[in-house]
């Protein structure tokens, strides 16, 4: 009895220890600056692409009336999501959603809540007023996503976690106008601190990216793994035979089915690896440029450059330091 | 003086990591911590293939379905980020409507539209298309012809805007088959087949659009036939 009590009590101790360790060693405020100025950039270049279509998607007869959204919310709101066909539900729309969006009718109401909108966002992008600018960033694109969840593909739901957790730490302290604002007036209380300082609540917001990030990973592991297509090494043949889909034409590559066959299991392969190496120190760099590689092949093939910028950023949450260029160093370094 | 443990750096010492932040603070965050992975997991399991157990958590804890919701993180992840499973609607898909005008004259609307640039935009517009057309089924019957109807009124307002006036049409939802390497060989792939999904006529009922269905999802052609014998993720 005294081994399995001791045992029991190294167990929960080590396991705290680990969970301390995990999610309360302070991390470099320039990773979690670098993710957000990542992410800030896709988020203005997603909203900007709005601009021209913004009252044919959402003005009067549009092409998502808020009647035709609140229909389609019906497998969700009776539980029955799952008679709709697998790569459209989680673009349905769902119950509790809200938008600033659905406040503005007409085509002028719209432009200027739009305008209000890329405001946020560029301030965001440039690390002003962060603590702010992050929660209003942050509703800004859950609002565009609610209002339009139709319109949505895979990037939204990464941007939409990356700027969640973002908001959770002191994402202004580097690559920001804060940081730099800062230093040019001397506050002592910023003045005085290291440069690419270390905090808890960063490390925490870092680590649920890396988390969420590594979920997703093994979510698409899981998916290919199910799949016949990834077996059998045809799926990138399928992914790059969608005329409309794909941003350049690869399918000469028909008269090399085993260079097909292999792209498509090393594919899977890192997908596979991913969430499970991504954690050992010694891994994670090879592994991050093989990310990188990955999806700069995927992009052209799939025509999902938002999807492979926004993975690219995401994984930057991985980096233990993202080093400030020395232009930008007007204040103290570590 | 102890030093502060390095960052990001598993060598560090959970005592000087736990030194940083007082107990009730760290006891707080690592339940809230614990709260939202458990509601994130239970988004996942309950949007693919959920047990009993995942879809009653998912509508019963309180603040679990409007949490995830609105934060957007009510996903299953894998079929939006599995790339492709070789099944019917892993495919090209578009929206075509016809407009016939009151002068005689036609008009056509293509959804997306070949010519959109950036590309984002491009992606809103067939990811719509891609919605349209994979809500036609036997078990989505009551949901097929939302779309269509905002898509089709959508563009007899535009056609109208721009003077003409609309007196009837069609809307079609279509599928790009996608070609077999060994149709790619044999260079038949180059104009690829396309397949009728949904087919309506385009009525204006005092002033309204609506849309009279003529062709059932069921006599739909089979889609292209891939060398493997094709195996559904959906049940």
């Amino acid at each position: 009895m005294t081994a399995v009590g001791d045992y029991l009590r190294t167990l929960i101790h080590e396991f705290g220890a680990g969970w301390n360790r995990f999610w309360f060693t302070p991390a470099k405020v320039s990773t979690l600056g670098a993710v957000r100025l990542g992410a800030g950039i896709v988020l203005v270049y997603w909203l900007a692409t709005f601009t021209p279509d913004l009252v044919s998607y959402f003005g009067p007869d549009g092409l998502a009336p808020q009647s035709t959204l609140a229909n389609l919310e019906a497998p969700s709101r009776n539980g029955s999501l799952q008679v709709v066909a697998q790569p459209v539900r989680d673009s349905l729309p769902r119950p509790h959603r809200w938008s600033f969006l659905n406040h503005l009718h007409t085509p002028k109401e719209l432009m200027i809540g739009h305008s209000a909108a890329l405001a946020i966002a560029l301030l965001f992008a440039a690390g002003f007023a962060t603590r702010v600018t992050s929660v209003l960033a942050l509703a800004v694109l859950l609002s565009y996503i609610h209002r339009g969840p139709i319109f949505t593909s895979q990037v939204e739901p990464i941007l939409a976690f990356v700027m969640f957790y973002v908001c959770l730490g002191p994402a202004g302290k580097a690559w920001s106008l804060d940081r730099w604002l800062s230093d040019r007036r001397g506050r002592a209380a910023l003045a005085n601190v290291p440069r690419d300082d270390a905090s808890v609540a960063a490390n925490v917001s870092l680590r649920l990216i890396q988390v969420h990030l590594a979920l997703v990973y093994a979510l698409m592991a899981i998916g290919k793994l199910s799949s016949p297509v990834w077996w059998e090494g045809l799926a990138v043949w399928l992914l790059l035979a969608r005329s409309e889909s794909r941003l350049i034409d690869l399918t000469w590559l028909h008269a090399y089915p085993h260079v097909l066959a292999v792209w498509t299991y090393l594919v899977v392969l890192w997908q596979c690896a991913f969430p499970i190496l991504i954690w050992r120190r010694l891994a994670r760099p090879l592994l991050l440029v093989v990310n990188a590689v990955m999806w700069i092949l995927l992009a052209p093939v799939t025509g999902m450059l938002d999807l492979a910028v926004m993975m690219a950023v995401a994984s930057l949450a991985f980096v233990p330091r993202v080093s400030i260029p020395p232009a930008f160093a007007t204040g103290k370094t570590e | 003086m102890k030093s502060p443990p390095r960052a990001t750096d598993n060598s560090a010492s959970s005592e000087n990591a736990a030194e940083l932040m007082p107990d009730w603070l760290r006891t707080t965050v690592s339940f809230l911590i614990f709260v939202h992975l458990f509601a994130v997991t239970v988004g996942v399991l309950a949007n693919w293939y959920p047990s009993p157990l995942a879809a009653q958590l998912h509508q019963r804890v309180p603040l679990l379905a409007p949490y995830l919701e609105s934060l957007d993180l009510d996903q299953a992840y894998v079929p939006l980020y599995g790339l492709t499973y070789g099944m019917d609607q892993d495919t090209d898909q578009y929206v075509e409507v016809d407009l016939k005008l009151a002068d005689d004259s036609q008009r056509q609307f293509v959804l997306p539209r070949g010519d959109l640039w950036p590309r984002q935009r491009y992606r809103r517009q067939q990811r719509l298309a891609e919605i349209a057309a994979d809500l036609v089924g036997d078990d989505t019957k009551s949901l097929e012809s939302f779309l269509p109807q905002a898509i089709a009124a959508h563009f007899v307002a535009r056609a109208e805007a721009a003077g003409g006036t609309v007196v009837g049409g069609t809307i079609r939802c279509r599928r790009r088959a996608v070609p077999t390497m060994e149709a790619a060989a044999s260079g038949k792939s180059a104009t690829p087949d396309t397949f009728d999904l949904y087919r309506a006529d385009i009525l204006r009922v005092g002033g309204e659009v609506q849309l009279l269905k003529t062709e059932a999802a069921a006599e739909v052609a089979p889609a292209p036939t891939q060398k493997t014998p094709k195996r559904r993720l959906t049940e």
